[in-house]
């Protein structure tokens, strides 16, 4: 009897469906891995089907067990006290400097932890100065300043205690990461300014500004720490510069000048420098060197290192680390409007941009009808709405030609029956494209998990996010893109463009439906340039054509006459 | 019945928190409520000792965001666990590790009666004004993770394996390393491990399955 024939094999003699049966258990096997071990989920997706979305909603639940936990850790001692130090329980070491420790202490009176720092025994004769910056501290209430609880001497040992932040410094991200995105080093760098342009307007200087005293709560909320080096900047005498860390030391400082709010824009600038280009304006790594070098060379220019940085952000940083000080910019405020790269709102709609999430900086030209390209193979297998979310009515589906106010709100509802990679761009007949999605820091991440409703922008610590309309121009237009595949040429795109500007994030509390997309015209026609470039782009990199392309147009509310 | 923790490399992260060494034969959570059982209010209170941080620390995001104080919480979660504790006899597992489960299950039904009682309360001048009103009765885990995905995830847990279900909760709930869950299961880290991410995967495929 003859044997039945059988199947296919590969060279190896096995089942090519085997194959893929036993990656796909190998990928599902590795992402299980990752969440049961409390690591994020590696970036290569693999072949899990559709079982990523789920991996994807159970990191984000498994994470939202872990931040409340974490919070709850804040306000509960978890262990017994290793001693104390007055009112105050200690519990265990956070880290160590040369001149003190920082522990975490537990108040019973108020049930909240704090850090705790305490000046080294051996250090005693300079508590005055420690207990100095306590001083300071309290006179500062800005909310990317660490607070202040309290301040000590304690059988001989001074302490202060401050605000614990949950979250990690500048230096440990930069430990993992050479260098951070555009967006993110632009909004450190802007609630930079504004934390230390609270502490110039009351005559402080930081002096000792530099990634490991940077702390990024896992909220995203940027905090200025130590303050060992601050001083009065008015009638200060100049204080050793071992006090401060050499690259990020100025050239006056160096020079034995008492630092200023100068120096701290100097400081600020060498450290976006890094954020942006992973180096150093000056090579040299020692005092010597660098006091030869700031002398002769000066600093390099970020462009040569960033080119994709915009013009006039690496401007801004160039200008900071001016050798004359009088070169750089005239106060914090000053360097963060220069930082961003287009000025964003009037002093009014600034109010509008604090009370809502993410504006859209970008003004948008008019137009009639939205297009959409069609690909009738999947036609229904992708659902995206622009909605505008409105107090009496709930969320209002938009259309091109919908009428747009000042102060709307937009979002997009995105559903698809596959792991979709989003990017949503806004721009107007003036100003460059505008990357709206996806967001630094927020949640979702693409790709996004298939078969259930996303609200874009997403969230951040579970707050959702809206774009706002905040500039008053005559029209705005939306370009949403979804592929089936990673886009890296869309990547890199984004990382040369404007992001959307979040600030506080306002919780939506609207109803999460959706609807199925109207009938669309069959050809795509986007109004901007600037957004024509970024569609034609990607397409060019889509060989198989599984981009798809929606485009709305939306002229603005005349302003009453 | 041995306990064992076979890794030293991770040492478990509440050691205080879960009181005397579970690892010891003696003071494993099934030999302290088999004394319980007999009356031993010694055992009965070291697992009263052990399980109550444990438990508080579960609690706190799953109250409503009304319930913000730590004595609230603190007393809240002690009366169900010394009321789990008195009705002893009802739990008739002798499987390790299922006893946390058990009083997971006990505290859920308090935590969710609590929840439905503050949101059919009519809103009164104790609301707290820093919640939004329409959040008052809303959880913390609920506000973070969304109640859709949360609904989505006990639904998925509760299709598990009993075994597979006590792993998962220990591990991502409770937040527990893994030589504790293998104190608790008497079991070795590695191979608690291996069979909590095993349980992840089944749990993954099942969350796609009650969506």
């Amino acid at each position: 009897m003859s044997e039945p024939p059988s199947e296919p094999q590969d060279d190896a003699g096995k089942k090519p469906a085997d194959d893929d049966a036993a990656r796909r258990e190998r990928d599902i096997d590795r992402l299980a891995r990752c969440i049961a071990d409390g690591e994020p989920l590696a970036g290569d997706v693999g072949d899990t089907g559709t079982h990523f979305a789920a991996f994807v909603e159970l990191q984000n639940v498994v994470d939202g067990f872990r931040r409340v936990q974490q919070r709850f850790a804040n306000r509960q001692p978890a262990k017994s006290p290793s001693f104390r130090f007055g009112q105050l329980e200690v519990l265990d070491k956070l880290g160590e400097g040369a001149q003190a420790e920082v522990y975490r202490a537990y108040d019973p009176l108020l049930d909240q932890c704090f850090a705790l720092k305490i000046r080294r025994i051996e250090f005693g004769a300079l508590s005055n100065d420690f207990l100095e910056e306590a001083k300071h501290l309290a006179r500062v209430h800005h909310p990317n300043v660490v607070r202040v609880y309290g301040a000590a001497n304690v059988d001989g040992r001074a302490g202060l205690w401050t605000e614990l932040i949950n979250g990690q410094s500048l230096e440990s991200v930069l430990a993992s990461t050479p260098a951070l995105s555009l967006h993110d080093a632009i909004e450190i760098g802007c609630k930079l300014c504004e934390a230390l342009e609270a502490l110039h307007t009351r005559g402080l200087v930081h002096g000792d500004i530099k990634p490991s005293n940077v702390m990024l709560e896992d909220s995203g909320r940027v905090v200025l720490m130590d303050f060992g080096a601050a001083q009065r900047f008015r009638n200060s005498t100049p204080r050793p510069v071992t006090l401060g860390t050499v690259q990020y030391l100025a050239p006056e400082v160096a020079d034995g000048c008492a630092s200023s709010p100068q120096s701290d824009i100097y400081s600020l600038g060498v450290l976006l420098f890094k954020l942006l280009t992973g180096a150093y304006p000056y090579t040299a790594s020692d005092f010597e060197g660098l006091c030869i070098q700031q002398s002769t060379i000066g600093p390099a220019k970020l462009a040569s290192l960033a080119p994709a940085v915009p013009s006039g952000t690496a401007g801004a940083i160039d200008r900071a680390l001016a050798t004359d000080p009088q070169r750089r910019h005239r106060g914090m405020s000053a360097f963060a409007a220069a930082l961003r790269p287009h000025p964003p709102v009037s002093g009014m709609l600034k109010i509008s941009v604090a009370l809502a999430s993410v504006c859209v900086g970008a003004v948008l030209a008019g137009g009639i009808a939205w297009t959409v390209r069609k690909n009738a193979a999947e036609e229904s297998d992708t659902s995206v709405n622009l909605v505008r979310e409105t107090a009496k009515e709930g969320r209002e589906a938009l259309q091109s030609g919908s009428v747009l106010n000042l102060g709307d709100k937009l979002a997009v509802e995105f559903r698809s029956t596959y792991p979709a990679y989003v990017y949503i761009f806004g721009s107007s007949e003036d100003n460059k494209a505008t990357v709206l999605f996806p967001i630094s820091g927020a949640f979702p991440i693409n790709p996004l998990a298939p078969g259930i409703p996303h609200h874009i922008p997403g969230s951040v610590g579970g707050q959702l996010l809206d774009w706002q309309v905040v500039t008053d121009a005559t029209s705005e237009e939306v370009v949403v893109l979804a592929a089936t595949e990673p886009q890296p040429d869309l990547d890199r795109e984004i990382a040369g463009l404007d992001q959307a500007n979040m600030d506080a994030p306002v919780i939506s509390t609207l109803p999460r439906s959706l609807s199925h997309l109207a009938p669309a015209p069959e050809v795509l026609t986007v109004g901007s340039p600037y957004l024509r470039e970024i569609v034609s782009k990607a397409r060019q990199s889509d060989a198989n054509g599984k981009i798809r392309v929606w485009d709305f147009r939306l002229p603005h509310a005349r302003p009453p006459r | 019945m041995t306990l064992g923790c076979a890794s030293d490399d991770e040492k478990p992260m509440c050691a205080e928190q879960v009181g005397p060494d579970p690892a010891h034969p003696s003071n494993s959570t099934a030999a302290l409520i088999r004394s319980a059982r007999l009356g031993d209010q010694t055992a009965r209170h070291t697992l009263l000792k052990r399980f109550l941080p444990l438990l508080l620390r579960w609690a706190h995001g799953r109250l409503p965001l009304t319930v913000r104080d730590v004595n609230d919480t603190e007393d809240f979660v002690q009366i169900a666990l010394i009321k789990a504790l008195k009705q002893l006899a009802s739990f008739n597992s002798d499987r390790p590790g299922s006893f946390l489960i058990y009083l997971r299950r006990i505290l859920l039904n308090q935590v969710r009666d609590e929840v439905r009682k503050r949101r059919s309360r009519p809103k009164t001048v104790e609301l707290d004004e820093s919640i939004p009103e329409d959040e008052q009765g809303a959880t913390q885990l609920e506000r973070i993770i969304g109640g859709e995905q949360l609904d989505a995830y006990q639904s998925a847990v509760a299709r598990l394996p009993k075994r597979q279900q006590e792993l998962v909760i220990m591990r991502l709930e409770f937040g527990l390393s893994y030589p504790e869950i293998a104190a608790e299961v008497c079991s070795t880290a590695d191979a608690v491990r291996v069979m909590v991410a095993r349980a992840v995967a089944k749990l993954a495929i099942e969350l796609d399955e009650v969506r």
